[in-house]
């Protein structure tokens, strides 16, 4: 990320002498300078000749690593920007839109954890059609090819009326707006965050409301067990990158976790222990199969009491 | 010479108040205030996930950037600024704001309802509200790096006296990724192998330089999961200190001063907590609920 070698062309301070002085306390980039005790750095500059030259060059480190966290906002200016940036995108159904406060906040992770056919990915299509609709962009990664283009079809045309001829424009609109992108395994998830983390900040035009990750335990789940440190690894990875781009981007990010039997017959989410800490919103689903009514109950929110719920039903 | 040494140089009241003065304290909410926090010290909040944990930093900020009383009106606050450092980047601003809001009215309230006749001209609440805000400071970090150069930037640029509160919502939360770091190799014997020893030396040594100079308190969470193979021993002798897996490296186990262990009490409700000290070892277990006005004591509701 930062080898030394590289910050000589624009940092007139961090020289060919400098890199060599850091070289020999092993440093080479800006990550090893991080875990080194600056002050100690200070104190061995200070027994050479060209001391205020080398101290020069650590100033310059370290002005150079303030650019590398996110500056510090006063809790006022983090108000302002939750008002102003971090709006709740409406799913298109009233009893979740009420039950969530206006529905799925920009900013937020939000996971949907339920057992199969308990109307995950059907609220997905739901809300991404909304968004689609009304707003703008929806990235929709799609792990299981469940990804139904007939279905958002049908819901468009559901929610926007019924004159054929204007439905066909915004449908068209709508179906533009959807980007759906088909992984198979973790890392090609990582990737595809990644290009759009890339294209978010170097296109100015191009801006995303809504990223949809369906489903994200089996992209994992396969890679987890046993004494297998990299699956850990590779969930808080997933997690830190779809919180990022969540924040920097003003998007709302949407994970669906399914669920597997555990001890005793009982469910529970595939994604366990390690997962649970990374989402702001969970919501748990659940179907009554005589009424084909739909639950919703809320496990974990920033500022709501858990244990809300609502009832829907899917046309 | 011997009795100049005998010889007090200041007396119990002089010194009371020296000391209170240079060692502020700092209490948890109650009913989680049986031990109070001074001057350097570090408190690591212990507790699995959605264990209220989060809430009790919050309640805690509300109450440190609250001052003690404006023009008459007591608000019971510390009036000293906090440092928020959110390492799981799940923080939310409204709730904080909901609480400080909800804190300035209840002590206008309080203060109306003493001074029924005198009429009071209150600090005008959106001023007040705004300068509690300001002393209010946050920032979040997606990986280690980010925290330690946080932190090495802290150390740099931090000059103004009084004692700050630093804040860092989950202490733990990039261990999975800085564990797997490891196993690189560095290429050069002269380099230090980055890894998770590596990394949390360097967060101690920078925490370390923070509190030396200045006055700070340090209050940390750390999220824990349940012990994956609970062996026998520690079945029958570690209660419930054993329930819960360790997994920070010695370096900052041996760094932490004070530590709280709260967890739901319920794990499908989710409305009532307990709290025991485990660093002083107190063996009486606290239990309180969490709603709209803060962290309440379940016995005294």
């Amino acid at each position: 990320m930062g080898a030394l070698n590289y910050l000589t062309v624009e940092n007139a301070s961090i020289d060919a002498d400098f890199v060599q002085f850091c070289a020999s306390h092993g440093i080479f980039s800006v990550e090893d300078f991080l875990v080194h005790d600056v002050y100690v750095l200070v104190a061995s500059a200070e027994k050479l000749s060209n001391s205020d030259r080398l101290k020069q060059g650590i100033n310059q480190m370290l002005s150079i690593i303030e650019t590398w966290h996110q500056p510090w906002v006063s809790g006022q200016v983090l108000l302002e920007d939750r008002e102003q940036n971090k709006h709740c995108l409406s799913t298109g159904c009233k009893s979740f839109d009420m039950l969530l406060q206006g529905g799925l906040r920009v900013g937020h992770v939000t996971e949907f954890v339920g057992p199969s056919s308990s109307g995950k990915t059907q609220v997905c299509f739901q809300v991404a059609s909304n968004v689609a609709i009304k707003l703008g962009s929806v990235v929709f990664i799609d792990s299981g090819n469940s990804f139904s283009p007939t279905r958002i079809k049908q819901i468009v045309t559901r929610i926007s009326g019924s004159v054929e001829t204007w439905v066909h424009g915004i449908l068209q609109q709508a179906m533009r707006n959807i980007e759906c992108h088909a992984v198979f395994d973790v890392y090609a998830l990582l990737n595809v965050l990644q290009q759009l983390k890339s294209s978010l900040e170097s296109q100015a035009g191009y801006k995303v409301r809504l990223i949809i990750v369906d489903s994200v335990s089996s992209l994992i789940a396969p890679i987890l067990g046993g004494s297998n440190a990299q699956g850990h690894a590779l969930i808080a990875s997933v997690g830190y990158l779809l919180k990022k781009l969540a924040d920097r981007h003003n998007i709302a990010v949407l994970v669906t976790n399914h669920m597997v039997s555990g001890e005793g017959g009982t469910l529970k989410p595939a994604l366990g222990e390690s997962w649970k800490n990374i989402p702001h919103v969970r919501l748990q689903f659940s179907r009554d199969h005589a009424t084909n009514i739909y639950g919703v109950y809320i496990l974990k929110h920033p500022y709501m009491a858990s244990g809300g719920s609502a009832n829907f039903t899917i046309p | 010479m011997a009795k100049a040494w005998i010889n007090g140089n200041e007396n119990a009241r002089q010194m009371l108040s020296r000391v209170l003065k240079e060692r502020p304290l700092l209490h948890l909410p109650h009913p989680l205030h049986r031990v109070p926090l001074g001057v350097s010290n570090v408190l690591e909040i212990v507790g699995p996930t959605a264990s209220a944990k989060t809430e009790i930093l919050v309640q805690v900020a509300v109450n440190c950037i609250l001052p003690k009383n404006r023009k008459g009106v007591e608000y019971g606050g510390l009036e000293h600024p906090v440092l928020f450092l959110d390492l799981d980047c799940r923080f939310e601003i409204y709730r904080l704001s909901e609480c400080l809001k909800l804190k300035i009215t209840e002590a206008h309230r309080l203060h109306k309802t003493k001074d029924s006749r005198k009429r009071v001209d209150f600090y005008d609440e959106g001023d007040l509200f705004m300068e509690c805000m300001e002393r209010f400071r946050y920032t979040r970090c997606y990986d280690s790096f980010e925290f330690l150069s946080a932190l090495k930037v802290l150390n740099h640029k931090l000059t103004s006296t009084g004692v700050h509160v630093l804040m860092i919502d989950n202490i733990g939360a990039f261990h999975s990724i800085d564990r797997g770091f490891s196993s690189l190799p560095q290429g050069n014997p002269a380099r230090k192998n980055i890894g998770l020893q590596t990394m949390f030396e360097a967060v101690v040594q920078e925490m370390k330089k923070l509190l030396e100079p200045r006055s700070m308190i340090v209050l940390a969470t750390k999220t824990v999961t349940n012990q994956v193979k609970q062996s026998y021993s520690s079945r029958v002798s570690g209660g419930l200190k054993n329930l819960y897996r360790e997994y920070m490296p010695l370096t900052w186990q041996s760094f932490v001063t004070h530590r709280i262990l709260v967890r739901p009490l319920d794990e499908k409700t989710k409305v009532s907590y307990s709290a025991e000290w485990l660093l002083p070892g107190l063996s009486i277990s606290d239990e309180f609920v969490v709603c709209d006005t803060g962290i309440l004591d379940l016995l005294g509701r």
